[in-house]
């Protein structure tokens, strides 16, 4: 098979407002057109209210969508529910909690042999599958009759991970899997990600607020601003030469752990102005970045701009990208 | 917000044909006529024919139906077979000795239950909690009208200092106006019924209330316990507030908004529970009304009484949701 | 040198109750002078936030018990009356929590909230503590002061809250503030900004400030001072840009490198082996030895003091410093 995993074309996701009669509805994902190559790892970045996690979740049609999304081939929004669950093993998502991800009164060994016994592994053969995964995420097999309250955050976001290769999947979304982690974990958590991406040739979207930790391991990033895609590339190019003015205020945002360009940071951060994002209910006409931005002109009030080629690679949604030359 | 009014006046109407066709069928369903119970009483042979024809029970079930979800579409809730009466006059007399009785009981249920609540929340894990805690327990275990004949045993047949039946003592020549005894009592200013209506709301009051008040007290201890931990209280006492104030103007505040919810929901169960109290105690409300009726199957009053009991219950609960609206700024001033 | 402002020693916290009662901090010495910010490292469990709380005895009662000295302004904090510890809470000693949107009451305005802390310590009237609230709002740099302080907490953004949440702790002048991971909480972009803020209020005010956090990053960005703590004990004190430099503990030098987030030869990230001990896991050996690359039989039979070298201090058999 050749071509891109994923698809996505005009994927917009509404929230309903009030709900009940007369309801409007607000953009949590304006219409979003994306591909997630195959084996490659996509970083979708951006704050809260970016719609990161909106886009990872309706690419696995967990939240009503419109639009249409193409997995290997198959257009997964008009599916019914016995196709979709079919599709379902075959994409997975990792949450940000492993707290409350995983049902506190199951067993691991349970919560894996469930997953095993809905991809039809027959029983008999569900124990050793089960032992099998949880070594292949550092655990030992005698993980196997604990409940998840014997096991710090670490080790329970490793058993959330193992629920999620259960079914053998092509596709991994993993929304902010180590951000709840203890920094000298997050890295080890990582590790294991990248790991089992090289050894089962998975296609993982790794969605963070942390540009920083996906600019190490991505091999593309996809920036989010005000539920839109405001810039996508090659991740050594989005860290080095940003294009939009906002993927630069990230770069530039992140205290690095040394003394001379934290304080240039914090500089720079006590020279910008009151950070305000756009009302959903009453979304710009233009850039919704403009009102944060150095470079808007009249034009960026007035007109959105939609994803273009960057010559450096990518595409940005800017008139004003930097870096051209 | 008004459009959240707008809505759930709409399921009003929706909600009460609901009842309506519920009460209608199980009446339907009870065995027994109207008629038959009264048997042998029809002494002309015509007559029984007639009073069936009146009452229109020679029409099948459905033409039955029929009728009655016209008349009540008229708000018509027809007349009594066995006493001529107009239904909505009789609701009219009864209901409001029933909120009475029901605003007595929410009135002890209150002041016992976040009482006893407050007290064993401000100190969790001490003698006196595990005390209220157990009285709690035993309250709302307590069968109501098991507890309300314990209650006519003590202090009516022991003690005798409460009467046991009715509303106002038979000697007391009272011409309803409002037919609220407090109310009429400002109106024409006939204080002397205060005293003897107080003594005989007093024991309904209290077997409702006191009943009701375990599941208040155990929902204020908790709330305040939970507030306590929060971190805000955290925040108010290192501003250095004081320990009573960080009660009372932190906690309190924040444990009143779920506290009232309950109080709502507890005051249309209390219509509920009126019934058991009014029939123990021959209490004059509605519910004693509605069952009396159900008894001699006299469709139309028991039909009115359930209706009313219902969209009573619907206006409190909906009546309790916008109070809370209003009172927790997150929801009365909603997002940014 | 002026004496410090707050001078801990041998602070130690038992929390918990029964057979879960912890030794959480053990024999904690550091100063703090007006001025300079101090910053508090550590990961979960390693006692920065137990510290913090014990210095204004929050965390003190049936649950949590206290031991050492702590002087603040001449004080001894540790055996203040109620009434004397009520005073110093917000007068002497402020805090900024980590959740704004938890630690703020959610049914009164943030106005009423910072003017509660004057009507409270300095007997004023309510309706001046809210002109001197909409003061204190300017000052932390909120937009439109006046019409901020009439709203609640659920009605601002998440930054907004953290500069009111500052606000309230300046309600009473006080001479220390400490803030417990002040930009967790928040998105990147307005990091900087709280960081900026808490930074100028420190010189202008010329308090002293303490900050608790994990996140290196924000240490090098604000720090003077660095404390490293790890299972309750401090195990490396040094001036920021020495720490920096060349950290002399193996643990300070793994978390700088795994702070800095690259990929070595192999394709993955610089870790540190095993996970932070439980609280209170304190044991009589070097806490860190399981995790360590350079334990020896010594750190595991023993436990390291905090010694003094040069401008630092640090509690290691096997520092970096040793070739």
């Amino acid at each position: 098979m050749t071509g891109p995993l994923v698809q996505i074309e005009n994927l917009t996701v509404r929230y309903p407002l009030g709900g009940g009669l007369g309801a409007r509805g607000v953009l949590g994902l304006a219409p979003t057109n994306l591909e997630v190559q195959r084996g490659e790892l996509l970083a979708i970045v951006g704050e809260s209210g970016s719609g990161k996690t909106t886009l990872g979740r309706a690419m696995l049609r967990l939240i009503p969508a419109e639009g249409a999304i193409h997995f290997d081939g198959t257009e997964i929004i008009g599916l019914g529910r016995r196709e979709l669950a079919q599709m379902r093993s075959r994409m997975q998502m990792i949450f940000q909690d492993p707290y409350s991800s995983l049902n506190p009164q199951k067993t691991v060994g349970r919560t894996l042999s469930e997953v095993l016994a809905h991809v039809g592994i027959p029983r008999a053969e569900r124990r050793a599958r089960a032992e099998e995964l949880l070594s292949q995420v550092g655990l030992g097999a005698d993980a196997y009759p604990r409940l998840p309250r014997a096991f710090s955050g670490g080790q329970r976001q490793r058993i959330a991970i193992a629920r999620a290769l259960a079914t053998g999947p092509d596709l991994v979304v993993a929304d902010e899997p180590v951000s709840a982690l203890d920094v000298s974990v997050q890295a080890q958590v990582v590790n294991l990600l990248l790991d089992l991406k090289a050894e089962r040739g998975l296609t993982m979207v790794f969605i963070s607020h942390d540009l920083g930790l996906v600019s190490a391991i991505a091999d593309r990033i996809g920036v989010m601003y005000f539920g839109r895609l405001v810039e996508i590339g090659p991740a050594a190019r989005l860290s080095r030469s940003p294009a939009h003015p906002y993927t630069a205020l990230l770069n530039d945002s992140m205290p690095p752990p040394s003394v001379a360009a934290a304080r240039a940071t914090l500089e720079a951060a006590a020279q910008t102005g009151a950070v305000e994002l756009p009302s959903l209910m009453d979304p710009p006409r233009g850039c919704p970045f403009a009102p944060r931005c150095g470079h808007a002109s009249a034009s960026c009030r007035e007109t959105p701009p939609a994803l273009h080629p960057h010559p450096a690679g990518g595409l940005v949604a800017c008139h004003h990208p930097l870096n051209t030359d | 917000m008004g459009g959240e009014v707008f809505r759930r006046l709409i399921f009003l109407p929706v909600t009460l044909f609901f009842v309506a066709t519920l009460v209608f069928l199980a009446l339907r369903a009870l065995p027994g006529s109207s008629i038959e119970l009264l048997g042998s009483q029809f002494t002309t042979a015509g007559l029984k024919e007639q009073l069936i024809a009146d009452l229109g029970l020679d029409k099948s079930i459905w033409e039955q139906y029929g009728i009655f979800l016209g008349e009540l579409v008229r708000f018509d809730l027809g007349r009594s077979f066995l006493t001529g009466k107009d239904v909505s006059s009789m609701v009219g007399e009864t209901l409001p000795v029933t909120i009475e009785l029901a605003v007595a009981s929410l009135v002890v249920m209150t002041i016992a239950g976040i009482g006893m609540g407050l007290l064993a929340g401000a100190f969790p894990g001490t003698l006196a909690d595990g005390l209220l805690r157990t009285v709690s327990v035993l309250l709302f275990s307590l069968p109501w009208f098991w507890f309300g004949i314990v209650l006519i045993i003590v202090f009516v047949l022991w003690l005798g200092w409460f009467p046991a039946f009715g509303r106002l003592p038979s000697s007391v020549d009272y011409e309803a106006v409002t037919n609220f005894v407090l109310i009429d009592a400002i109106i024409l200013g006939r204080f002397d019924l205060v005293v003897p209506w107080l003594k005989h709301v007093t024991l309904p009051a209290l077997t409702v209330g006191l009943t009701t008040s375990g599941v208040l007290m155990r929902l204020t201890r908790v709330g305040v316990i939970e507030t306590a931990k929060t971190d805000y209280i955290r925040t108010a006492r290192m501003k250095g507030v004081p320990g009573p104030r960080v009660f009372f103007r932190h906690i309190l505040r924040n444990v009143a908004l779920g506290i009232l919810t309950v109080i709502g929901v507890q005051f249309g169960a209390m219509l509920g529970g009126s019934v058991i109290a009014e029939v123990v105690f021959g209490y004059p409300g509605i519910g004693r009304m509605t069952v009396d009726a159900v008894l001699n199957r006299d469709y139309a009053v028991a039909q009115g009484g359930a209706i009313v009991i219902a969209a009573f219950y619907v206006l409190i609960n909906l009546a309790t949701d916008l109070s809370y609206r209003w009172a927790d700024p997150r929801l009365r001033r909603g997002g940014r | 040198m002026s004496a410090p402002l707050l001078s801990v020693r041998g602070l130690t916290a038992e929390l918990g109750s029964g057979a879960q009662r912890v030794t959480a901090l053990r024999a904690v010495d550091f100063d703090v002078r007006r001025g300079e910010i101090t910053a508090i490292v550590g990961e979960s469990g390693s006692g920065k936030s137990t510290a913090a709380m014990a210095l204004a005895r929050l965390n003190e009662g049936p649950q949590g018990a206290f031991s050492g000295e702590v002087r603040f302004d001449g004080m001894d904090v540790l055996s203040l009356n109620s009434r004397a510890l009520r005073s110093l809470r917000g007068q002497g000693i402020a805090m900024v929590f980590q959740d704004a949107a938890a630690a703020l009451n959610p049914c009164e305005t943030i106005g009423d909230q910072i003017a509660e802390a004057m009507v409270v310590h300095k007997a004023r009237d309510w309706r001046a503590a809210r002109a001197h609230a909409i003061e204190l709002l300017g000052e932390v740099g909120m937009p439109e002061p006046a019409r901020r302080a009439g709203l609640y907490p659920h009605e601002m953004s998440g930054g907004q809250r953290q500069r009111a949440m500052i606000a309230l702790g300046l309600a009473c002048d006080p001479a220390l503030l400490i803030a417990d991971e002040p930009t967790t909480a928040l998105d990147v972009t307005v990091q900087g900004q709280i960081l900026a803020l808490l930074k100028s209020i420190v010189a202008r005010r010329d308090m002293g400030l303490i900050l608790i956090t994990h996140d290196l990053g924000v240490v090098a960005a604000l720090a003077d001072q660095v404390l490293v703590m790890y299972a309750g004990r401090i195990v490396e004190a040094a001036p920021v840009a020495e720490f920096f430099d060349a950290p002399h503990h193996p643990y300070s030098g793994d978390m700088i490198t795994a702070a800095s987030v690259a990929l070595d030869a192999g394709g993955r990230l610089a870790t540190i082996p095993g996970r932070p001990p439980h609280s209170g896991d304190v044991g009589e050996s070097c806490a860190y030895a399981p995790r360590c690359a350079r334990a020896s039989n010594q750190c595991r039979a023993a436990l390291p003091s905090l010694e003094p070298h040069g401008t630092r201090r640090r509690a290691c058999f096997h520092p970096l410093d040793d070739a």
